[in-house]
């Protein structure tokens, strides 16, 4: 690791479990390492941004939810979205999860309507309560950053 | 060699459609080609779900060993990871390289070709679209029914027969998913007003789907693995057509050789193949009496460009391929609704707006996405992940997808050439797109989104995704068809002028390119001339 710090990120039993399937998680983490090395995901991101992204991720799901939210929105092709991404790849491939992530939530049009504006203002306040710690772990890993 | 034999190169869906109709005459076929297998699919009675729970490492046979159908956030906006069971169709060949600019080619050294990854569309060209051909039209009609006899093609006799007037007897078609039959019962209910006030048609897809049992091969029983190949052999790929060609007298094959050019004499005549084994060695040769090049149309064009090098001819101008568009929709009224994953996967509708042809013509094939893979949509939503999770199970059954495809025609600009670079002689492939597009293209595609709208469904504007130039896999147009003669033109016969003895099978044939796929043209062209050789 050559001295530099490692920055914490969420393990992939972590992000199953927050995207609702905590018994598939245990068959994913082979697939998940095989895969991250494959396609360079398991790089310690260059980015302060990004290193505050998965530190952020990191402190359980309130901080996956908000470093989530804030991904999706400002850092789309980064790091922490590329490894939640796979994660999700991996579930439905899984044959549990993959069953479950095949059957609808709602029971008909206006139960999705309704579900889907609870999750776009759910997004909107997660982007809004994410700014302040995604600035201030920015600020602290780009000035943290040990002198080469 | 045999006397009489005449040399096939490349075992894509010409060169096959071309060897059965030789074989079926009584002609002996030699077929060359680096023949790459592609894996067969195993559990031909188990369904999706069912076959995902048989997989020891479902990662591993769905996502790819390197992850090769994993789409992650910085790809290029593609909805699809092809199938790693299938990425042997698009592996390189070393030694054979190229370049290009404005177009992403794919080229396939595997057997079946690049239309071993055919999604079945079998739509035949019209008398107008067939003008550039040197021959009547009727005799295409013949070729047509001949393939539809052969590999069998599934439809309805519905509004389409107008503008793809074969097979004139289909199969009947494969059964409608739900979503498929609500877009169609829409369509008929308010039939009169697609056809006069949108200029829209639109019917059951043509495909090369067995709905009946047919020798070896199993109708289709919905299991919805379509992505994965069909493990019935219900869908129609080249291989299952070469595998008929092995049964047959008089054929032989040799794969792990590529074709690098043909010698001939000062009269045009073609004496011999310059050959290279793929695992390496020496060039051999192989002496000849007729041969036909059916390699695909980049391959071919590399072929004939390193033949005729010392003639001054350096590049085969007016390549030609479909843009395309994919436009994802939802239908509202089935949001929240679950959906069955054993059905059949891909188009099952298939729209044609301007039917009266012409480069305003747009083809669309409608397909309802059920066992696709999701992430690669999941994470286009403006949304979390977890969120975007959440609303896409409750839009999935709702979700459906329009492969919309525009008509080419051939110019000077785009082509294809020989550079050499650092000593070695590589392939230069160079498209620009018509200068029609810049409006076609949003016109187009405005047309489509209101056409969906009538049909109950929502278009995001922002989710449509122009694929690049080469993506629709449908080149053509480099050695066409030229009723007034010319070097490098194909007379009637398929003759490569000038050569005594040498034709051309694939899609450097087609002097135009409609809004249509090109694969059952190509297979009914490489038949007939199959009848030309063959008499």
């Amino acid at each position: 690791m050559s001295g530099e710090r490692r920055t914490p990120a969420p393990s992939v039993e972590v992000v199953a479990a927050w995207l609702g399937f905590p018994e598939s998680a245990s068959r994913l983490r082979e697939p998940y390492e095989r895969l991250s090395r494959a396609r360079g995901l398991g790089d310690r991101p260059a980015r302060p941004l990004d290193r505050a992204l998965d530190r952020l991720a990191s402190w359980g799901r309130p901080g996956l939810a908000l470093a989530d939210a804030f991904a999706a929105r400002f850092r789309q092709r980064g790091p922490l979205r590329r490894r939640l991404v796979l994660v999700l790849a991996l579930l439905e491939v899984d044959p549990h999860a993959g069953d479950v992530l095949d059957a609808p939530l709602s029971r008909g049009p206006l139960g999705a309507v309704l579900r889907g504006v609870g999750a776009a203002a759910a997004h909107g306040i997660l982007l809004l309560l994410s700014v302040a710690p995604v600035a201030w772990l920015t600020a602290w890993e780009a000035l943290g950053r040990p002198k080469r | 060699m045999t006397a009489g034999t005449v040399v096939v190169v490349g075992s894509g869906a010409s060169g096959v459609a071309l060897s059965l109709s030789l074989l079926e005459r009584g002609r002996k076929v030699l077929m060359l080609d680096v023949g790459r297998e592609v894996p067969r699919a195993e559990h031909p009675d188990a369904g999706f779900p069912a076959w995902r729970r048989t997989l020891a490492d479902p990662a591993e046979i769905l996502l790819g060993r390197s992850g090769e159908a994993l789409v992650l956030p910085d790809n290029d906006g593609e909805y699809y990871g092809f199938p790693p069971g299938k990425q042997v169709i698009f592996e390189g060949l070393e030694g054979f390289d190229w370049v290009a600019e404005g177009f992403a080619p794919l080229l396939s050294f595997a057997r079946g070709g690049l239309a071993e990854a055919w999604t079945g569309g079998s739509y035949a060209f019209t008398a107008e679209e067939l003008e550039g051909f040197p021959f009547p039209s009727g005799e295409m009609g013949e070729a047509y029914e001949a393939v539809a006899a052969e590999i069998g093609i599934s439809g309805a006799l519905d509004d389409l027969m107008d503008v793809f007037p074969h097979p004139v007897d289909p199969l009947p078609p494969v059964e409608a998913d739900a979503h498929t039959a609500r877009l169609l019962a829409r369509y008929e209910a308010a039939r009169e007003t697609f056809r006069r006030k949108e200029s829209c048609v639109l019917g059951r897809a043509r495909l090369a789907l067995l709905t009946r049992d047919r020798g070896e091969r199993s109708a289709c029983t919905r299991l919805g693995r379509c992505l994965w190949g069909c493990p019935r052999g219900a869908l129609y790929t080249p291989s299952l057509g070469w595998t008929r060609c092995v049964e047959r007298d008089g054929f032989t094959y040799r794969a792990g050789v590529r074709v690098l050019r043909v010698e001939a004499s000062d009269g045009g005549r073609v004496r011999r193949l310059h050959l290279r084994p793929v695992s390496g060695g020496a060039e051999e040769h192989l002496d000849v009496e007729t041969v036909v090049l059916a390699a695909g149309t980049l391959a071919t064009a590399d072929i004939v460009l390193r033949s005729v090098g010392d003639g001054g001819v350096d590049r085969l101008a007016g390549l030609m391929d479909n843009r395309q568009v994919l436009v994802p929709f939802v239908s509202p009224r089935l949001l929240g609704k679950g959906f069955d994953p054993e059905s059949y996967q891909y188009h099952q509708l298939a729209m044609v707006i301007e039917p009266g042809g012409g480069e305003r013509q747009i083809h669309g094939l409608i397909t309802t996405l059920k066992t696709a893979m999701i992430h690669p949509v999941v994470q286009s939503l403006p949304l979390g992940l977890k969120g975007a999770v959440r609303i896409f199970r409750d839009i999935h059954g709702a979700l459906g997808l329009v492969n919309v495809n525009f008509a080419d025609t051939r110019r000077d600009e785009s082509f294809v050439a020989l550079e050499d670079v650092g000593g070695t002689t590589i392939l230069r492939v160079h498209y620009e797109p018509p200068p029609i597009e810049r409006t076609r293209l949003p016109a187009g595609l405005r047309r489509v989104r209101r056409i969906l709208r009538k049909l109950g469904a929502f278009a995001p504007r922002s989710m449509a995704h122009v694929r690049p130039m080469g993506a629709s896999v449908h080149y053509a147009g480099t050695l066409p068809y030229s009723a007034t003669g010319g070097d490098l033109t194909l007379d009637a016969a398929g003759r490569l002028r000038p050569f005594q003895n040498l034709y051309v099978a694939d899609g450097s044939a087609l002097p135009s390119l409609p809004s249509k796929n090109l694969t059952y043209t190509l297979m009914a062209n490489a038949w007939r001339l199959g009848w030309v050789l063959g008499d």
